[in-house]
């Protein structure tokens, strides 16, 4: 027979106490950064308030001629920020991505951006496609159908089945409408909800330009199994599908003007930069740490990623 | 407006539901780093959140609710599968006296493991896990009931009310 105890007892199960010191330390950490970024942000807004008045001072004064053009920017899902390329390099947050059984979505992210863009073209040589993703707000959704969503993912959880295929079958919203997952967020800190809601698309894509919308990458790949003994290695194999891919990017202007950029994805170290203090603590989901937009060369902290090259 | 709490309020939270959360966590995860992990996200999501707590219990529901969030984030996340989970490194630093029962709570499914947990370890109220897990406490009361069904089967008790 078993030893019995009292289920009770197991509240004398204590949180370590250098959890405690450890989270105050970073909580100090955490409000200096944040006031460092906001000074940061003030600048960059002044930069580009100033750039933005120079170029039209340019262009009205020099060349009535209108050149377009766009670019690609990498989106990371998670904080919400914007990774701009770098030498012709773009690499990928990959936060959230998702296994899922019609398909792994990398959240790898990318948007489209620039100015007067009519339709968007996108394609992929790959086992897989692209697929949409858009952020709703409760401005979007009422919260009356988010805790719908909420509560169908969550009945859906504990069952352990799909994330998110349960809450794009309960959401008859229209602006969600045709989505393969839906995931709901609750936001602690501006309580507030937001749903990711994703939609799987062909290996080729033709639509009207949104500037809200943003695009990933899905692979024809089983969900990797929890029994698997070595995931690490599982996740890197996975990683690796997308070595060598294409991606062609096409563009119609307002204008009617057509532009094409030719992408070539690939695995690899991505450079990561930790805050100088918290150098220890180098877990994948520590907020402190964030890609610098570039490779990881030597001896660099680094996390396998994918990232694209623009062919020039 | 400040954008954080002080010091002394987190230092506060974390003295008085500290314990809680790391164990929700933990049972929820089955694993002492992840556990680890979510509570300093926890902690430093009450440093920065904006809420203003009516009460002791106001604040301690907000912290379940957050870890329990917490918990699905990791679990949903892809990069959680590119860790190892060690699941016996949490039976492994436990006294003896408790292994035969984590053992038993580890193979219940989520749902069972945290309404159970929630009940018979922290002495929540059905209507208050419901509340906590956003359901309804017929649910909880189901799942508990299936619970303690699986936990007797498995401890092979013969005084059940020894073990509750």
């Amino acid at each position: 027979m078993k030893r019995v105890t009292k289920l009770s007892d197991l509240k004398n199960i204590k949180a370590p106490e250098y959890l405690k010191i450890q989270t105050l330390e970073k909580a100090r950490q955490t409000k200096t950064i944040h006031y460092k970024k906001r000074i940061l942000a003030a600048a960059c807004a002044f930069i580009i308030v100033f750039t933005g008045v120079y170029s039209y001072q340019k262009n009205n004064g020099i060349s009535n001629e209108i050149t377009n053009s766009f670019g690609l920017v990498a989106y990371a899902a998670n904080t919400g920020e914007i990774i701009k390329p770098q030498d012709n390099i773009l690499v990928f947050e990959e936060g959230g991505g998702i296994d899922s059984t019609i398909g792994f979505f990398t959240g790898c992210l990318f948007k489209i951006t620039g100015e007067n863009i009519e339709k968007v073209k996108i394609s992929l040589d790959a086992d897989g496609g692209i697929y949409r993703s858009k952020t709703f707000t409760e401005q979007d959704i009422s919260l009356e159908e988010i805790q719908e969503i909420d509560k169908a993912q969550y009945e859906a959880m504990w069952n352990s089945e799909d994330i998110g295929i349960a809450g794009a079958q309960v959401c008859k919203n229209e602006k969600t409408k045709g989505s393969d997952l839906i995931l709901p967020v609750y936001d602690e800190i501006s309580e507030k909800w937001y749903v990711e809601t994703l939609w799987k698309l062909d290996n080729q894509i033709e639509e009207t330009y949104d500037d809200k919308s943003t695009y990933g990458f899905w692979l024809n790949e089983p969900p990797i199994a929890f029994e698997e003994t070595d995931l690490q290695k599982a996740w890197h194999e996975r990683i690796d599908l997308l070595e060598g891919v294409k991606m062609y990017v096409t563009v119609t202007f307002t204008d009617g003007q057509v532009q094409t950029q030719t992408y070539t994805l690939h695995s690899g170290k991505l450079a990561v930069e930790y805050n100088e203090e918290y150098q220890i603590d180098l877990d994948l989901f520590d907020s402190s740490r964030h890609l610098t937009g570039k490779l990881a060369v030597g001896d660099e902290p680094y996390i396998y990623g994918v990232y694209a090259e623009l062919e020039s | 407006m400040n954008a954080f709490k002080n010091e002394i309020f987190l230092n506060d939270a974390m003295n008085k539901h500290g314990d809680e959360v790391y164990r929700l966590a933990l049972c929820r995860l089955q694993n002492k780093t992840d556990a680890e992990d979510v509570y300093q996200e926890v902690f430093l999501k009450l440093f920065s959140t904006k809420t203003d707590f009516e009460n002791d219990e106001h604040l301690k529901a907000w912290l379940l609710r957050v870890t329990i969030n917490k918990c699905c984030d990791l679990r949903r996340c892809a990069w959680f599968k590119n860790k190892t989970v060690l699941e016996n490194e949490i039976v492994a630093e436990m006294p003896d006296e408790y292994i035969d029962l984590w053992q038993s709570i580890s193979v219940l499914s989520k749902d069972l493991r945290t309404v159970i947990w929630l009940h018979y370890v922290e002495g929540y109220k059905t209507e208050e896990i419901s509340q906590i897990l956003k359901c309804n406490s017929s649910t909880v009361r189901t799942k508990l009931y299936r619970a303690r069904k699986k936990l007797r089967k498995d401890l092979e008790v013969v005084q059940n009310e020894t073990c509750y």
